[in-house]
Parts: C-alpha cells; structure tokens; sequence
C-alpha cells in the first residue's frame, strides 16, 4: 500500500490483514518502487497524488521495468478535472482504479478481484 | 245796465294792467317766499284799487274785480299769496263798510277757497292751466259770487242779481281766463328761462369742449372749455368757421362723410385731430348734431367734443406695451415649449389648469384632455408612489418647494419615472397655485436598474466561481480524510458485530461520511472545468431522452407536455451533464406542483436569433406553488435551498447553473407566485457540428 497519508496506509493495512493478507506499507512512490525491486508483490495499491515521486509516475516506472504486478490505483484528486489522473494511470499501467473516498467493502471486492487474477 | 257794463270794464281793464307786473317779480335774486309774498301784495293792491274804482250800486254796495284778482292769485300763488292779497282786501272792504259788507267779505272768502282748493288740484299736481279749465274755475268763483248775494238785504240782492247777474257770470269768467292765460304764461316763460339757465350753466362748466354753429359752419357759440383747450378766446372764435382747427391730418373724405351725414339730419360721431392756436396737434371725440327749427330747417349745429389726447397716448402706449408683452410672451412660450420637460400648474382646488405642449410626447395625453379631467394626472400616479407625491402637495400648501420622483401610467397603460420640482407656490385666496416642471426619467432610472442587476450578477457569477476555486483546493484533503473516516466506521462496524451496543454509532458515523462524500461530489461537479467531453447533441432527442424517464416518475395527478420544434437543432454538450440539468429541473418542477391538481409539467426546445447568433432555447415550466420575488436571485447559489435538510443539499441548481455557463449559455427563470415558474435555458446552437460526420 503507497500512500502518503498514514490514517489511509494503516486502514487499508487494517483491512487487509483483516482478511488474511500480507501488508507493506511505503510513504511514497520512490520507496514503494525499491520495494517491488527487492521482492515480488501480489498486489500494489498506489495512490496518485504524493509530494515526492508522483503515482502516475511511479506506475510508468515499475511497467517500464518489467513488473506485472497487479496495480489499484486510488485517488482523492478531483476525478473530472481535465488532468484525469485516474483515467490516466489506468492507461498509464494501472489495472484498476478506485476514487476515494471508496467503501472498504468495494475496496476489498476489487482487490480480491486482482488477485484472484494475480493468482492466474 | 249798458253803462254798468263800461263801468265794470274799466274796472276789469285795471285789474289786468294790475296783474301785467305780476311777471316782473319774478326776479332770480329773490327766494320764494319773498316772490309768493309779493305776489300776495301786488294781487291784494290790485284788488284794492279795482275796490277804488268800482261799480256803485248803492250807498255801500260796491262791484269790482277782487274776486278774479284774489281766486287767480290763490290759484297760482297758493296758501301765502292768497292770505296776503285776501287780508289786505278785506280789511280795505270793511273800512269801506255799508249795506254790502258781508256779501263783500263773503265774495272774497270764497275766492280764496275756490282759489286754493284747485291750486291744490290743478298747480300742485302740474296739471296744465288750458282756457277750458280757467274757464271752468271763473265760472264757478262768480257763481258763488252771484250766490252771495243773498247776503245782501232781500230786496237789494234780487236788483243786484237782476242788474249784475249776466254780466258777472259772463265777463268775469272770461276775464279769469284771460288774466289766469297771462300768469300761466308767464309762468311757463319764468320755468323756461330757469331750463335756460340750468343748461347754459351746464354747457358753460362742461368738463367738454361745445361748440354751436350756424348752418354754414360759422361759430356762434363756444364754452369756457373750448377755449381752455384750443387756446382761442371766445372772441376769436365766434364768426370763424369751425374747419380752423383742422390740423390737415384728416382725409378730405372723413370731413365729406361729416357733413353729408349732418347735412342729411343724422348726428355724426367721430375723432378729429385737429390743431391748437399754439400748434399742438390734439385729439377730440365728436359728436355733431343738426338743430333743427319748427319748419324742419336746420339751423345750426351743435358739437360737443372730448379731449382725447391723453386717451390716445394711453392707447397708443398700451398697443406699445401689448406688443412687447405679447413678444415676451411668445419668447417665453417658445422657451417653455423647448424645454424638454413639462411645465405644468396645478391648483390645489381645480387640479391641473396648465401643460406644456411636451405633455403629449411624454404621456400621450394632450393638454386638453388633461384639463378635461383635472385629475388624470395625480389619478395615474403609481399607488407606490402617491403617498410621497401628496405629501408633497401638502408642503406645497404650506409654501414649500419640493421635488419628487414617481411614476405614472402613461395613455397606453405603461409607467413613466417623472422627476417633479415645484418651481413656485402662490397662495390665492383659499386656492394654492404650485408650478413646476417635470422631467421623464424613465430611460435614466432603466439604467440604473440595469446597472444595478449587472453588478447583482457580477457578484453573483463570482461568488459561485470564487466557490468553485475553493472546491477544487481542499477536495484533494477532503476525500483522503473521508476516506478514512467511512473505512474506520466501515471496520469497526463490521467488527463489533451486529449484536454490539455500539455497532449503531459506529454505522452513524458511515452515513454521516457517506454524506459528507456525496456533498463533495456535488461541489467538485460545480467546479468542474473540461470541457474535453462535449459531444454534438440533437435538442429534440435530449427531451426525448428526459420525458422518458419523467413519465416513469410522473404521478397520476400531473401531465407532461413536451413540445420539441427544433428540427436538427444541435448543441455541444456532454450528454450526462445535459441529462443532469433537465432532470434537476423536472424534478424541481414535479416537486413544486406536489399540492397541484391536474398540474402540467412543459418541456420545449426551439431555435432563436439573438445577437446575430443561433440558439436554441430550452423552456422547463411547472405550474407549482413559484418562487417568492425575494429568493428569486438567489436560487442558483450553491447551499440554497428551500427544501428541509433531508430532501436536498441545495446544490442542483447551483450546478445547473455552472453547468449552463460552462457551456456557454444562459438560465433565468421567470416566476410568480401560486401561478409556476419557468426556466430558461439558452445554449448555442453548433452550426458547424451538423455538417461534421
């Protein structure tokens, strides 16, 4: 889980774990990308917006450097300006994207739905 | 008895000898108790000499005129004439004494009697002394004469009635007559001589000239006026003829026309300019007449003239006067009419009394019909507007200039603003006189409005844009705190169980955040600005698209009426944000007509030109409860609602509104209370879209 806000990464830690889960958590794009280099993940949650290594950006480099992991691109950022940055990391590389706020029942239905394809 | 008669003629002859003076004691420097005295005493000496000179019919037994001299005197003379002369005879006749002395006094007792009775009848009534009535009255005096003989000693008075009878009741009537003719004459010549005087004293102080001529022309008579005025002395004038004052400014016509019309009889008026004996020019009105002698020939002229020269002056100044006057008038009048406002008077008894000509341009009224209904003008003040206005003809009564901005309905029903200054209040009598003048403000006071509602909208646009700005800045924060919050309500709900007591707050929490997320959505759709995903939409299908969907929430007690005109009218929108505007105002409308029976929900499109460009209008009307004039401004800002906290955020306007404006159009909404309201939503029409592919 990348995000820069820690109530987020610990809830969604909470609720992952909570379900059975294995759960690392990175403040921002250029620690979760060290990350995924050093060992292999099922799934990456990746919020978009971070002061240091933008998520859009940090998705472009992990796809650039081979990885398939699945990746959950999530977002505060206001979902119709014209810089859609969900829109955009979907095409960027990311497999599905979630607005916050979400509900974590929809949270955890489309991560099982990843890694259900992870598993594949 | 032949003799008798001679002798009694000389007698009688005295007698009006005698009564000849009579007339000379008419004299003017004498009163009239002095000339009736005198007459008493001449008539009463008459009377004794006639008793001198009488007839002797016996030792004491006399007869003479004293009964003509005595009756004639009382009848002309009256009470003190008649005491006198009748006094003085009869004293005279008892100092003679004798056989005849009571029939002698007798007589003269009568005389005076019958005398006075018809001096009272006959003089002091004025009825005229004719020969018939003199005759008359001798009769009767010398038959009470004859009557007193009885008298005389029986034997005496039948010789003396035998002897004198005739002639006494003959002669002496006729000597009546002739001597009562005589007096009468005289007296009719003093009453004349009186007139005379009178008028001669009148023409004399004549405050006008008179002039008499003979029938050439030649001055026989002038008045002291004449002279004062023309400067000739009556010497002078006398003789002349009176064309020596011509002063040669008249026409030879107007003298002709002068004297035909004299010379025909007629009296002619008219003016002569003529000239005085110093050269001075002057001038008279005249007015000539013929006079006229018993055969009808005319003898001279009478002219009686004004000095009107001063008149002429006054007239002749006051024709200099009126001519300014009328040319200040006509200045003033050409002033007042280029004003370009109404001067107006208004009488605070009669209404108004004076409009300028301008009143008809500005009120389609004209001044006569405004003066045919005095108050039309104050009646088509606005009702808003009178209290102020008559507040101001209140201080007006009171001398105070005012000024005071209303309106008033024009002849074609529309309201004018006047702006209306009293220029001057007069007090006449109990009435007060206000004039003032009034200045149609009409376009200066749309102006303001205008004016005032742009900077309304300015504010408005900003604020919903400046809110907008503020969105877009803490959405980011906003959501990623929500997050949070839903997450933690979502996990701690879902761990305490459904049987745990704090289970219910924890869900609270969660709809709490879940609304919280919604009002954020909502803010950051208002915010929005791509406009990357506008697509080509037909207007026709995009009701058609709604009214569907209506119909589905459509309650039986409402219609829906959709009325798209548009042909191929396309706009460029996104279709979500086309479908979210119509919805929200449908909704609104259904919403507004809940308590409306039979109520009629409108959907319309058409196509419109407005500043050179093509639109396409879209019209959502309802016809619900309205919108109060009060909110009516306010209802596109975002928060606003009149619904109740669980119905609604108050946003769908607020974003219909960002929505519209984003695309380039426009809403206003038209409303009245208990009647609906209408939307309206102009969009431009994408010309070029229809020919793209």
């Amino acid at each position: 889980v990348v995000d820069d806000d820690p109530q987020i990464s610990d809830l969604l830690r909470d609720a992952l774990t909570g379900e059975g889960h294995e759960c690392t958590c990175a403040p921002n794009g250029n620690l979760a990308f060290k990350a995924i280099q050093e060992s292999p993940f099922d799934l990456v949650v990746m919020d978009l917006i971070m002061p240091e290594a933008e998520g859009i950006e940090t998705i472009m480099k992990i796809r650039k450097d081979g990885h398939h992991t699945p990746i959950l691109a999530i977002s505060g950022g206001i979902p119709m300006v014209p810089t859609n940055f969900l829109l955009a990391a979907g095409r960027l590389g990311a497999d599905r994207t979630l607005a916050k706020p979400f509900e974590l029942a929809e949270f955890m239905r489309v991560v099982e739905e990843l890694l259900g394809k992870s598993a594949q | 008895m032949l003799f008798n008669l001679i002798e009694l003629t000389h007698n009688l002859a005295l007698l009006v000898a005698l009564s000849m003076l009579s007339g000379f004691l008419r004299r003017p420097s004498l009163n009239r108790v002095q000339i009736t005295s005198l007459q008493g005493l001449l008539f009463g000496a008459t009377a004794v000499i006639g008793m001198m000179q009488p007839l002797v019919l016996g030792a004491g037994l006399i007869f003479d005129g004293r009964s003509i001299v005595i009756s004639l005197c009382a009848l002309c003379f009256g009470p003190l004439a008649a005491g006198i002369a009748g006094g003085l005879a009869g004293l005279y006749r008892i100092a003679l004494g004798g056989v005849g002395l009571p029939m002698g006094l007798l007589v003269i007792a009568s005389s005076v009697g019958l005398g006075l009775l018809f001096h009272q009848r006959w003089i002091q009534k004025k009825v005229s002394l004719t020969a018939g009535r003199l005759l008359l009255f001798g009769l009767l005096v010398h038959l009470a004469m004859v009557l007193m003989a009885f008298a005389l000693p029986a034997e005496t008075a039948l010789g003396v009635i035998r002897q004198l009878g005739l002639p006494v009741l003959v002669g002496y009537p006729l000597v009546t007559l002739l001597i009562g003719k005589m007096l009468s004459i005289q007296e009719a010549e003093a009453q004349s001589v009186e007139t005379l005087r009178k008028i001669s004293t009148a023409v004399e102080q004549s405050p006008v000239s008179v002039v008499i001529t003979d029938a050439k022309g030649a001055i026989e008579y002038v008045n002291p006026k004449f002279t004062e005025v023309t400067g000739y002395s009556t010497e002078e004038a006398l003789g002349k003829n009176s064309r020596f004052l011509k002063s040669g400014e008249m026409s030879s016509e107007a003298y002709r026309e002068l004297w035909l019309t004299i010379m025909a009889g007629s009296v002619w008026q008219g003016e002569f300019h003529n000239k005085k004996k110093n050269g001075e020019l002057y001038w008279e009105h005249a007015s000539i007449s013929p006079v006229r002698n018993a055969q009808g020939t005319i003898i001279s002229f009478v002219a009686v003239k004004e000095d009107i020269t001063q008149q002429k002056q006054v007239e002749a100044s006051l024709r200099t006067s009126e001519a300014h006057y009328r040319h200040l008038e006509a200045h003033y009048r050409s002033l007042v009419e280029g004003i370009p406002g109404i001067v107006y008077v208004f009488s605070s008894t009669r209404g108004g009394i004076y409009y300028s000509s301008q009143v008809t341009e500005v009120l389609s009224y004209t001044p006569e019909q405004l003066y045919a209904q005095p108050l039309l003008w104050h009646d088509t003040i606005h009702t808003e507007d009178l209290p102020r206005v008559n507040a101001c003809i209140h201080a007006a009564k009171e001398g105070k200039a005012f000024g005071v901005e209303y309106r008033i309905k024009d002849a074609q029903g529309h309201y004018r603003w006047f702006d209306d200054r009293s220029t001057e209040v007069r007090q006449n009598g109990d009435e007060v006189l206000i004039e003032g003048f009034v200045l149609d403000i009409t376009e200066r006071k749309q102006a303001e409005q205008d004016r005032l509602n742009l900077e309304k909208k300015i504010l408005h646009d900003h604020r919903l844009e400046s809110l907008g700005v503020l969105a877009g800045g803490i959405a980011h924060d906003f959501n990623n705190i929500l997050t949070s919050i839903l997450g933690n309500a979502e996990l701690t709900s879902l761990r305490l169980g459904k049987e745990h007591p704090l289970r219910t707050n924890a869900e609270n929490i969660l709809i709490a955040g879940r609304r919280a997320r919604d009002l954020v959505q909502k803010i950051l759709l208002f915010s929005r600005q791509n406009e990357s995903d506008r697509e080509p939409l037909q207007a026709t299908q995009a009701l058609e698209q709604i009214a569907a969907q209506v119909r589905k929430v459509l309650p039986e007690t409402l219609t829906l009426h959709v009325e798209a005109d548009t042909a191929e009218a396309i706009v460029l929108m996104n279709p979500g944000e086309m479908h979210q505007v119509l919805m929200n105002l449908c909704m609104n409308g259904l919403q507004a007509m809940r308590e409306v029976p039979n109520g009629v929900l409108s959907l319309s499109a058409r196509r419109l030109i407005s500043d050179d460009q093509p639109w396409v209008e879209f019209m959502v009307s309802d016809m619900g409860v309205g919108i109060p004039p009060e909110i009516r401004n306010r209802i596109f800002e975002p928060f606003f609602t009149t619904r109740s906290v669980d119905e609604g955020l108050g946003l769908g306007l607020s974003v219909v509104h960002g929505i519209i404006k984003r695309a380039g159009g426009s809403i206003t909404v038209d409303s009245e209370p208990g009647t609906g309201t209408q939307f309206h939503i102009l969009l431009p029409e994408a010309v070029d879209s229809i020919t793209s592919p």
